[in-house]
């Protein structure tokens, strides 16, 4: 358990400093922002106390908003993602639940399933969060297509994050 | 009584998911409306630590460009200064300018932000105008000990005031947040005649800038005739994507100017 908490912090402190010094500064094509920082929210145990992720999730967008200077705009949109979550994995559940696997990764539950898992929980942080940011509604299809362009990113990011540091199914967190 | 506390009971979920969405809201407005926040000051405090010492790391990378471009600013003011005979005493008293350093920006949002070395220990104080060697960058919003975060051109809430460089036609200086190197002027009627590469430079009405510093150059200009006033497109003389040096102007009338500014509102209230 203690051990398991560690490697979330530092999986916390990792992403937010990536996100803010790295992914932040790094602008492909000039309007399109990956936000990596959302993988945290993704791979948090299946069994993790939808309240607590709804928690987790406002300190994680408050920490990203402190460090971007949009105070309450990542807050909003990461908190809603949290909130999408649990009804994310209920609708994904396999036939015969969770079982097999605490950790909704690639090599625990397969490509397909991790790849709409990903996409519905990115796509809604990044309609709210680029809605949020412009706060209208004209150059609606200009917000939408950004939304989109820019989860596109954040989720090749998070497939090449969880192909490089996920464990193999069995290993994963939560098994000892 | 217990029906209720068996539904909130029930939908805790939705209701620590409203709880936390409301003060998400309340964070946003807040710091919208009130740019003297003192959550926010704090958030510059943190973050331009972290941000500093990760500058420290980068200023390297850029520093021979960054050197070439000061050296030949440095050529060109002392040029200035041989040729120009003292005349000019007032705008020199009246204007004064620190010189900062950029550690953090962005400009590939609705609403970019920047970042500065110097705070309110170096006399940065806010509503300071910001301008770099090439033209305008924006204004102070939020001022720490050592920080201080400017809202650039490039920000929704960014208006500036403006003029044509060789006619006296003003207006304001918006940014449309597609482009972060082409901003927009408004409220020019439609019966001037503007041409493609004319200047656009501040008016200095507001006494955040001098008058005549150079904002942009007009890339194209569409009559509107429903409007009444042009769609004017300009190409911004800051490059936003590669910023490192600026210069704070301290305006040593402004709060002169500022009273005056309130005396007229207060009287046109009543």
């Amino acid at each position: 358990m203690g051990r398991e908490v560690i490697i979330h912090i530092i999986r916390f402190i990792l992403l937010v400093l990536l996100q803010v010094l790295v992914l932040n500064q790094v602008q492909f094509t000039g309007i399109l922002n990956p936000y990596l920082y959302l993988y945290f929210l993704l791979v948090l145990p299946v069994d993790f106390s939808p309240n607590m992720g709804l928690i987790v999730g406002f300190f994680l967008g408050l920490t990203i908003d402190i460090f971007s200077q949009t105070l309450g705009m990542h807050t909003i949109a990461t908190v809603f993602a949290a909130y999408c979550r649990p009804y994310a994995l209920r609708y994904m559940a396999p036939r015969d639940g969770y079982e097999s696997s605490r950790i909704p990764g690639i090599k625990q539950m397969g490509w397909l399933w991790f790849l709409t898992y990903a996409s519905i929980i990115i796509v809604f942080h990044h309609f709210v969060l680029f809605f949020m940011e412009s706060f209208k509604m004209s150059g609606l299809w200009f917000t939408l297509g950004k939304a989109i362009g820019s989860g596109i990113l954040t989720l090749v990011l998070a497939i090449i994050a969880e192909m490089l540091f996920a464990r193999k199914a069995g290993k994963g967190l939560g098994y000892e | 009584m217990r029906n209720l506390l068996e539904f909130l009971w029930k939908n805790q979920f939705t209701l620590i998911f409203l709880l936390l969405e409301v003060v998400g809201f309340f964070l946003l407005s807040s710091t919208n409306s009130f740019h003297q926040s003192k959550l926010y000051s704090a958030s510059v405090a943190y973050s331009g630590k972290i941000y500093s010492i990760n500058q420290a790391y980068q200023q390297y990378i850029g520093l021979q460009e960054e050197n070439a471009r000061l050296r030949e600013e440095n050529a060109m003011l002392r040029e200035e200064l041989f040729t120009r005979p003292v005349n000019n005493k007032l705008l020199n008293k009246t204007f004064e300018t620190i010189p900062a350093t950029v550690i953090m920006s962005t400009f590939n949002r609705g609403s970019n932000f920047i970042i500065i070395n110097k705070g309110e220990q170096d006399g940065v104080r806010s509503e300071m105008g910001v301008i770099s060697t090439s033209g305008i960058v924006g204004r102070v919003i939020h001022v720490s000990d050592k920080y201080a975060a400017i809202m650039p051109v490039l920000h929704s809430q960014s208006i500036t005031s403006v003029r044509l460089k060789n006619q006296d036609y003003f207006g304001r200086c918006k940014w449309n947040q597609y482009d972060p190197e082409i901003a927009q002027m408004l409220d020019v009627p439609n019966h001037v005649v503007i041409n493609e590469g004319d200047t656009i430079v501040t008016r200095g009405s507001n006494g955040l800038f001098p008058n005549g510093e150079m904002v942009g150059v007009v890339i194209s200009a569409s009559k509107d005739p429903s409007e009444g006033f042009q769609e004017i497109n300009l190409k911004l003389s800051t490059n936003f994507q590669n910023l490192k040096s600026v210069y704070l102007i301290q305006n040593n009338f402004k709060s002169e100017l500022d009273s005056l500014e309130n005396s007229i509102n207060v009287w046109d209230e009543k």
